[in-house]
């Protein structure tokens, strides 16, 4: 015993530095908490469950102290919904618009109305962002994890610029993986169904060396087409194979290095119809063909953290990663390096700083001769982004007010240098009563086909040519007409100053509710101008050219509302509603303007668990291309999923997934052209789990 | 103009905020509490040695105290069991100190294993304590299907534990059942 306490002591002369910052931790935080000094001792295994821990290795970030709009999906949110994709895992997320195109095509927006091709999200898995800078879009069909290791999804609604890395105008979504340390042991995941023809993941979990962990995982899927309104077949069926792997250490008490990788391949087919650049008046000026697009990717990324005191640490994150994509309208490999620094320190009581810098470097390749519908000038480029930020988060009054300003410097290749300043104020009225509110800029930079693209996007006479109301009017002259879009060097950067006001509500654990408000102003939206037409002997060339003339207003409300009934009955409500002007500039349609998701989840027996999923979406619209005035109407939807599993064992989990059961069919949302619209039928699939 | 004079007050406001901070302090009241995690893990280890009984036997030796044993050299782990040494338990108080090696655990009623230890160590000390009468606590994931009694689990960035009811029994101690309805139950692997 008295060995002991030598020893204790003698760690104190070691470290007299560290043991003294420890000591600022460990007895000024009762201090800081309470106004007699909180002696944790002194507490219950209760109150001491009822505790927020921090830890100095990881900052851990309270979900009701946060002043921004956030919601979190948990790996028992995805299990129990019966989800197998990501993106309609987000369809609880208030705020958002998921729509499902058709079997292998997605599209996701915050906040604004939707497209395949929405711009203004940044998603990221694990620290490696995944939209992509050709079109600063997200192609949905090939971010993939397997879902049985997400820890969570975090989804910030609202501009996340300030933090996070670029294009975090609308939203920032991401996707966490566990800890290795939390995936021990195996676990295999089979089934299959009609539209989810057949699937299966497995993953590992060991332990190795000192404080090591590691898993790696294969997964695999084959889905079958939907069907078009008319009852055909959509052509749209598709398989992916993945595999990763992911290492966590613990090198020192101070020092951890995570080291994770992916490697992905699929096959998506589609039917396309699209304007022939060889177009005759014999032949027509777009043909319908098959597309197999064959899809790939590779990633590696290594992140180390390093604890230098008990209030201050810093992350550096590097990373590769390259995406191939062969479709009939694009031909596209990319490969980007990313390496990022963060440093968070403590200043007194009152500071809590985040600082970083960030350079990305991003190559691309379009060139290939076949390919006529989407062409770039250079064919390849490479692009380097610098950006550097600081936020500061003050604690204004004690455990009361807290003030967070912070600002992100970023250097383009498109637009030179933006800034991106925020500042959120969060009042902690009472234990469960919380108001938040900020200002913050986010800025949209061009994307590569904004700045250097031309995109043939359709060749026809088009039918109300001679209706005056018409983009194409033109009642003298009834010649095809080749409307192509145009990218501009000189483009500027989309610009959103957006206001919010927040409220959460958290009773007790049974009951909680979280409500936010904003307001988005934007401005120097990317529109496309119509240029004089030119005649060109057989037709005549539409020009578009990419402008920053388009400004709009979007307001909503979102709700999220969570209630623990009994102990058997959880619901979940999420409302959101949109009213924005976006339409006005004929670049993307009309949002829903109302949606609504309940979750009901019954706990029947220990054994069994039923899980009921409603949703609703208002009608919207579309910009269509091939449709006669150039818009796409979406008519409101209710759906249906339902989901029963049971447990035989522990170790296996057998479950019946019932999807879209309300109606035959529904069109959810249409691409913007090349593809018709498509519908999103019932479905039925089984599954076993199986750990180990 | 306008815009510049925004600019510079909030570049004001900002500066005495950062400088000072101080001049928008309220009433102290408690409302979001919180501690150091190896703070509140040994506050909880304290309620432990609280709830559980261990034969009369074991205190033959030292009759007055109930010993802990730290495993994983840690500097924040002293600090923060610094705070319960000393601690009356019942009739009884504990004494907190390091175990370097699977020999040091004789005479501990309970030991507190860092997950900062490797796996070989682990193995090779829960076996120096099979059956013995220590109440053995981790903090390592599945620490309580091997050989463990009670482990830290953290949850939304609060704390939580699993007990292994069937593995006290084995060492021969009780832990009151009002702790085992808070606590996971967990079996061996």
């Amino acid at each position: 015993m008295r060995s002991g306490t030598g020893k204790i002591y003698q760690g104190l002369q070691k470290h007299k530095l560290l043991c003294a910052l420890a000591s600022l931790v460990l007895w000024q935080q009762p201090t800081v908490s309470g106004a007699e000094n909180l002696d944790l001792t002194g507490l219950s295994i209760e109150e001491l469950m009822g505790l927020k821990v921090t830890s100095v290795s990881k900052k851990v970030q309270n979900l009701s102290d946060s002043a921004a709009a956030i919601f979190v999906i948990t790996n028992d949110d995805l299990r129990k919904s019966g989800v197998t994709n990501i993106p309609d895992a987000l369809r609880m997320v208030p705020g958002l618009n998921v729509a499902r195109i058709d079997s292998n095509k997605w599209a996701v927006n915050s906040r604004s109305a939707n497209s395949r091709f929405a711009d203004k999200l940044l998603v990221m898995i694990d620290g490696r962002s995944v939209y992509t800078p050709s079109y600063s879009g997200v192609y949905w069909e090939v971010q993939d994890v397997m879902l049985e290791d997400i820890d969570r999804i975090e989804v910030i609604r609202g501009p996340g610029a300030t933090l996070w890395g670029a294009n975090a105008v609308n939203g920032v979504i991401n996707i966490i993986t566990k800890h290795a340390a939390d995936t021990l042991g195996g676990l295999v995941a089979l089934g299959g169904g009609d539209q989810e023809q057949a699937f299966a993941g497995a993953r590992y979990g060991a332990s190795f060396g000192k404080n090591s962990y590691g898993r790696f995982y294969a997964k695999g899927f084959a889905r079958d087409e939907f069907q078009y309104p008319t009852g055909e077949d959509a052509n749209d069926d598709w398989d992916m194979a993945r595999g990763g792997f992911r290492v966590d250490s613990s090198l020192t008490a101070k020092d951890s290095l995570t080291l994770h990788g992916d490697i992905y391949s699929g096959n998506i087919n589609q039917l396309m119809n699209a304007p022939s650049s060889t177009w005759s008046l014999s032949d027509g000026f777009s043909s319908f063909f098959h597309d197999d697009t064959n899809v790939s990717g590779k990633n590696i990324v290594a992140l180390w953290e390093h604890v230098l005191s008990s209030e201050s640490k810093f992350t550096l994150q590097a990373y590769y990663d390259r995406t191939d994509r062969d479709e009939a309208f694009i031909v596209e490999k990319r490969d980007s390096f990313d390496v990022e620094l963060q440093h968070q320190v403590k200043f007194g009581e009152r500071n809590d700083v985040v600082w970083g810098a960030r350079y990305r470097s991003s190559q691309d390749d379009f060139s290939n001769p076949d390919v006529t519908l989407v062409t770039m000038d250079p064919d390849s480029r490479q692009d380097n982004l610098y950006s550097a930020f600081l936020q500061d988060e003050i604690m204004i009054a004690r455990d009361r007010f807290w003030l967070t300003l912070g600002s992100k410097l970023e250097h383009n290749d498109y637009t030179g240098s933006e800034l991106q300043p925020s500042a959120r104020l969060l009042w902690a009225i009472d234990t469960s009563n919380k108001l938040w509110t900020s200002v913050s800029r986010a800025v949209r930079t061009p994307s590569r086909v904004e700045g250097d693209g031309t995109v043939l996007a359709g060749i026809r006479p088009y039918p109300d040519s001679f209706n005056s109301s018409s983009p194409y009017y033109n009642p003298r002259n009834p010649l095809p007409i080749t409307v192509l879009m145009l990218g501009n060097n000189n483009l500027e950067a989309e610009k959103l100053t957006a206001y919010e006001l927040g409220y959460r509500f958290l009773a007790s654990h049974d009951f909680s509710l979280d409500a936010a408000l904003f307001y988005n102003d934007y401005d120097k939206l990317r529109t496309f101008q119509a240029q004089d037409t030119v005649f060109t002997g057989t037709g005549i060339v539409q020009t578009n050219l990419a402008t920053n003339y388009g400004s709009a207003a979007s307001k909503g409300l979102e709700l999220a509302l969570a209630w623990q009934a009994t102990d058997w009955l959880k619901l979940d409500l999420a409302y959101s509603y949109l009213d924005s002007n976006m339409e006005l500039d004929g670049q993307v349609g009309e949002e829903p303007q109302h949606q609504a998701s309940l979750r009901g989840f019954i706990n029947l027996r220990d054994d069994l668990d039923l899980n009921i999923w409603f949703r609703y979406v208002d009608s919207a619209s579309a910009v269509y291309v091939l449709s006669q005035n150039g818009w796409f109407t979406i008519d409101e939807y209710v759906t249906c999923d339902l989901r029963l599993a049971w447990r035989p064992v522990a170790k296996i989990e057998l479950s019946l997934v019932g999807q879209n059961l309300l109606d035959g069919g529904h069109v959810e949302f249409v691409q913007e052209t090349f593809t018709l619209p498509t519908e999103v039928g019932r479905s039925v699939y089984g599954k076993l789990t199986y750990k180990f | 103009m306008f815009k510049k004079i925004i600019h510079n007050c909030t570049l004001a406001v900002f500066l005495c905020l950062w400088l000072q901070g101080s001049f928008f302090l309220l009433p102290d009241k408690i409302l979001a509490r919180e501690g150091e995690e190896y703070a509140v893990k040994a506050a909880f280890v304290l309620n432990f040695a609280k709830v559980t009984l261990w034969p009369e036997t074991v205190f033959a030796d030292s009759p007055a105290t109930i010993d802990v044993g730290l495993v994983g050299d840690d500097e924040l782990l002293a600090m923060a069991f610094k705070s319960i040494d000393g601690k009356q338990v019942g009739d009884r108080v504990l004494r907190v100190r390091f175990i370097t090696t699977a020999g040091d655990c004789r005479g501990c009623e309970i030991l507190f294993v860092a997950n900062v230890i490797d796996r070989t160590t682990l193995l090779r000390l829960l076996t120096a304590v099979k059956d013995r009468p220590v109440l053995i606590i981790g903090e390592t994931p599945g620490f309580a299907r091997i050989g463990g009694i009670i482990n830290f689990i953290s949850k939304n960035g609060r704390l939580h534990f699993e007990i292994n009811p069937q593995e006290a029994e084995r060492h021969g101690l009780k832990i009151s059942s009002r702790i085992l309805q808070l606590a996971s139950i967990v079996e061996s692997n």
